[in-house]
């Protein structure tokens, strides 16, 4: 009894002690962020690049905001992006010390989905991250005698794409691109992840899928590429701040969508169907991650990630470290920015938006 | 190759490759022991000290953690019931029995011996199958995975408990549990009672804890035992070289278990969960002198834990080789690799070989070193199975909640969690078997979403007359030949010898107290009848499964309550009146205490809502210590600031967990000094 006595007298000192360690030091205005945790919760997985990525400029961010606050990254993937997304609309304390890190759902916002109990422009910006932009890849052997390029595509009797479902946007895009190419295809989505439609897209159980260009370059072409398995289509691009679509730095030999258009119909794409992709990538495709708090996040606490966040991603350490990490340096947009691009899908023509909604019913059915 | 070989195990040796490989099997073994945690946890944990180390002690750290848990997490399937991991639930059906019967230290020693040999063959076999190790894992597409999983559920369905029906209605709940949520190729959501946290699938470690480690930890407070219901000088042998001499007196079982392993390793998406049932199945399928399985009987420790050591070689082949990680852990492995500079692709199998046969040979030793710490530690481990089990329970529990709060940071872990203590107690007491639920539950979204691209890849059912499939499916129509002529063959003894020999109630599945089972079976019935008519309206794809297993799940499960209806009446045949059936059957479960046991953790809820996790446990342990338990209040005190320091060290400090914001939180904690750190509460 009496070694139980001194154990709980030892465990009541550890206690006071862990009560004591914080005494006031000083009186002096410090910085918001000193001595606080800024915990990112993200809406993937943690083996997603996504989280990679968010570790990655969180070890910047941390340096550069005033009062070097750590920072740590909270997994919460599920409901399709929306359990992390509401946990930070509805239960996030305001003061700056949880927030948002990583892609959005601006389709489901637009067409509608079930569970989204908020508007992105509730939210609270920080700031964007425009991270790689997508490339679709093919099998050789989906043609007679090897597929050569994108535009061989049009002489495949029967393209099976994989993706996750007809609903995210860039298997959506995707599906209206081969559409518009005359292509005869059909989707088979439930490949949960891009591994797995790598695998898929390796053992040849279906044709066409498509990739992030540093998860290309990394998983893709050393796997697949290098030995004659698949070759890149066509990349989908982002779009600029004036409305112009650019083709990814990292995918300088691989044409985008409008040339291989151009190369099969002889002329630019237009009409119904490239204005749904082009808005796609307008709010889809362009600053994909973002940096958001609760709704009435605390003044200071805006200011002072704001302020930290274009010097963080700027610097050459961010920039050294992304190449060695991602291999790639993904850009910064800042606040005013990143709340344009998510405002962008309340832009979307009515008929552009009845257009997606009819099709991603008619694909759902299928 | 054998360059490739001895330049790998080289590389392992440099230091300070070494000493971070050890590194990562001490921390593994902490993590894999704590129920919760895991080897997702600590590999998430440990990744971001990685990205500025060398490529190889950054891997040997990681790859030290990763293998390791899965023969720690043994100590949790042992003593407490609860499978540490997916790969690890068919060590509780023996191993527990064996706890309970004093033996803990035997299914120890078996277990850490065959596990250190289960590596090291697991690798062996991994080095001589590399040249058809590329043709074997592209032959594997989705309706080959969607017939290895219709394997699994039915060695799991035809093996856990006495009867097969009941394990088969089990894992068919455990499939329509498995489809609350989003649909697998429709974005609609199923049986989610318009409840965003229901939007998602269930996460699988709060039920993993409720359904398991709920009901085990309710058993020692209600009955006021220990783990083990013998007393220590009763428990004669047991010991720890008693299961080293089992791992070599059995060593033919090893090795076959450990080819098990690696090949099924190897195929990407599925070898995990259901390796374990394999070797476990192929155990008792093969054993034919004088079978215990189920209670206790260690050639069911020494099946799965060597077969699920050999998995992780195996399971690093396709993610280096062809970037195709198999589990949510060599996702993880496979983007730190990224991060490192080391590309997956064929080259890892022949420029590279000699970095593939490094990581191999880091898997080999830390399997043997975490076998040689564990079995010097087992002893003293195996010593917690005699201590009071009020002093087990409400810091178990503690480590239960959070681990259940790891994953989703939701308060809807924690309600799913108690949630499924209910039901596993009513599962357990009711003569239901638990593996086949948990099985299903990983295995439904799997075996929908690989049966979907199946039927769209094939335009219709052309996949079935695949050769491995046909293969596969031979197997299993063998499997279930075998259990239905096992149960008949053993009846028939039952009535040439004229007495009931196995009228035990231990073991998984083993209870007989109808009148909890009856219950149960009539809300299975009324749950699978209302899911198939909820489907009705849905599109085709996302009705297909749930309607396919409510309607002969609802079928079995009437079946069942006729079952069980007929023995309550035998019952009540053999007593006076109906009044002492019930209060008979009320006694046998416990039933009063239990409830009382069930308020105390609905308490520990509603008194987080106010408090905060970290007050609300430390409070559930001192008011369990004393109220329940009997103990002083200085000892109550005194646990409950352990554990309350223990919280907020390991589960605030280090694993830095988003808590329940609070009451207290939101209105008393703002109001402090600010010289009061906050993280206290």
């Amino acid at each position: 009894m009496k070694r139980i006595h001194t154990f709980c007298i030892a465990l009541t000192a550890v206690a006071l002690a862990m009560t004591g360690v914080m005494m006031p030091t000083n009186a002096i205005a410090k910085p918001y962020y000193e001595g606080k945790t800024i915990t990112v919760v993200v809406g993937l997985g943690p083996s997603s690049g996504g989280t990679t990525l968010a570790r990655l400029i969180g070890n910047h961010m941390s340096k550069n905001i005033e009062g070097n606050p750590k920072i740590v990254i909270k997994n919460m993937p599920g409901g399709a992006l929306l359990k992390a997304h509401n946990f930070v609309h509805a239960k996030a304390p305001k003061d700056g010390t949880v927030i948002y890190y990583g892609p959005r759902q601006p389709l489901g916002e637009l067409i509608g989905m079930p569970g989204m109990n908020f508007k992105y422009s509730d939210f609270t910006v920080l700031g964007g991250v425009q991270v790689a932009d997508l490339v679709n890849y093919a099998r050789t052997d989906t043609l007679k005698g090897g597929l050569k390029s994108g535009a061989d595509l049009v002489k495949a009797p029967d393209v099976i794409l994989g993706g996750i479902s007809a609903r995210t946007i860039r298997v959506l895009a995707t599906m209206i691109q081969l559409d518009m190419l005359g292509v005869n295809f059909r989707l088979v989505p439930g490949y949960r992840g891009s591994g797995k439609l790598r695998a898929a897209i390796l053992n040849g159980e279906v044709q066409m899928g498509n990739d992030a260009a540093h998860a290309y370059l990394n998983r893709v072409v050393p796997t697949m590429v290098k030995d004659g398995t698949v070759i890149p289509v066509w990349q989908i691009p982002s779009m600029d701040a004036s409305g112009n679509l650019v083709k990814s730095s990292l995918l300088p030999n691989i044409p985008s969508f409008s040339e291989v258009y151009r190369q099969v119909k002889g002329k630019d794409p237009s009409g119904i169907q490239w204005e749904a992709v082009k808005n796609l990538v307008k709010f889809g495709q362009t600053v994909q991650h973002m940096y958001f708090g609760p709704p009435g996040m605390n003044e200071d606490a805006v200011a002072a990630f704001r302020k930290a966040f274009l010097p963080a991603m700027t610097s050459a350490a961010y920039e050294a470290d992304a190449m060695k990490t991602v291999k790639y340096v993904p850009a910064p947009a800042d606040y005013k920015r990143a709340t344009e691009v998510l405002s962008a899908n309340k832009a979307t023509p009515p008929e552009v938006v009845k257009f997606l909604k009819d099709y991603v019913a008619q694909h759902s059915k299928k | 190759m054998l360059d490739a070989l001895l330049t790998g195990l080289d590389l392992v040796f440099e230091w300070p490759s070494i000493g971070f490989l050890m590194l990562g099997v001490v921390l593994g073994i902490w993590i894999g022991a704590v129920p919760g945690l895991g080897g997702i946890i600590g590999l998430v944990l440990l990744l971001p000290f990685t990205f500025g180390m060398e490529p190889i002690p950054a891997m040997a750290l990681l790859l030290g953690l990763w293998t390791v848990t899965t023969t720690s997490d043994t100590i949790s399937s042992v003593m407490l019931g609860i499978p540490g991991t997916a790969a690890s639930q068919a060590t509780i059906l023996d191993g527990y029995p064996l706890a309970q019967q004093g033996q803990a230290g035997r299914a120890f020693g078996a277990a850490f011996t065959v596990s250190a040999f289960g590596g090291v063959f697991g690798a062996i076999i991994l080095a001589v199958s590399l040249p058809i190790i590329a043709p074997l894992i592209l032959a594997f597409r989705s309706p080959e995975l969607f017939m290895l999983g219709m394997l699994g559920l039915t060695m799991v369905g035809t093996l856990s408990g006495s009867s097969v029906l009941k394990g088969l209605i089990a894992a068919m709940f455990g499939l329509m549990l498995g489809f609350v949520g989003m649909a697998e190729t429709i974005a609609m959501p199923r049986f989610h009672f318009d409840s965003v946290y229901l939007l998602d699938e269930l996460p699988i470690i709060p039920v993993v804890l409720g359904l398991f480690a709920l009901p085990e930890l309710l058993e020692l407070a209600v009955r006021n035992v220990s783990i083990s219901r013998i007393p220590k000088h009763q428990a004669e042998g047991g010991g720890i070289m008693d299961g080293i001499r089992d791992a070599f007196k059995y060593w033919w079982l090893v090795l076959r278990c450990s080819v098990i392993g690696a090949y099924i390793g190897m195929l990407p998406g599925l070898g995990a969960s259901i390796v374990d049932w394999v070797a476990y199945g192929h155990a008792v399928q093969s054993t034919k002198d004088n079978p215990r399985f189920g209670h206790g009987d260690i050639r069911g420790v020494i099946a799965p834990e060597a077969a699920n050591n050999a998995i992780k070689g195996g399971a690093l082949v396709p993610t280096v080789a062809f970037g195709i990680p198999g589990s949510l852990g060599t996702a993880i492995l496979l983007g730190a690799l990224v991060v490192q500079g080391i590309r997956p692709g064929p080259d890892m199998l022949t420029d590279n070989l000699h970095i593939t046969f490094s990581l191999v040979w880091m898997i080999v030793v830390a399997n043997v070193a975490v076998s040689i710490l564990l079995l010097f530690l087992a002893n003293q481990v195996a010593k917690v199975a005699f201590v009071p089990g009020h002093l087990i329970v409400p810091g178990v529990i503690a480590t239960v909640f959070m681990g259940a709060w790891l994953g989703g940071a939701s308060i809807g872990d924690w309600i799913t969690c108690l949630s499924m203590g209910v039901i596993g107690y009513t599962m357990k007491r009711g003569g239901w078997p638990r593996p086949p639920l948990i099985l299903a539950l990983i295995l439904g979204n799997i075996l929908e979403n690989t049966f979907q691209i199946s039927m769209r890849v094939a335009q219709g059912w052309g996949w079935l007359s695949r050769p491995i499939v046909l293969i596969i499916l031979a197997i299993i129509v063998l499997t279930l030949v075998f259990a239905v002529s096992g149960i008949v063959k053993k009846k028939q003894q039952q009535a040439k010898e004229g007495e009931q020999k196995d009228q035990s109630d231990e073991g998984e599945g083993n209870s007989k107290n109808p009148l909890i089972s009856l219950p149960f079976g009539i809300v299975l019935a009324i749950i699978f009848i209302w899911a198939g008519i909820e489907a009705q309206p849905w599109p085709e794809e996302v009705k297909q499964f749930p309607v396919t297993i409510a309607i002969p799940a609802a079928i079995l499960t009437l079946a069942a309550i006729f079952y069980d209806t007929r023995n309550i009446l035998a019952e009540r045949l053999l007593t006076n009146s109906w009044g002492e059936v019930f209060q008979q059957s009320a006694e046998k479960a416990v039933l009063g205490r239990s409830l009382i046991f069930f308020g105390y953790l609905i308490a520990l809820i509603l008194v987080t809502f106010v408090i905060g996790q970290k007050l609300a446990l430390a409070l559930f342990i001192g008011v369990y210590l004393w109220r329940w338990g009997g103990y002083s209040a200085r000892i109550s005190i005194g646990y409950a600031i352990g554990g309350w320091i223990f919280i907020v060290a390991f589960y605030d400090r280090i694993m830095n967990l988003l808590f329940h914001p609070s009451w207290l939180h939101s209105w008393i904690i703002p109001s402090l000094p600010e010289w009061m750190p906050t993280y206290l509460f």
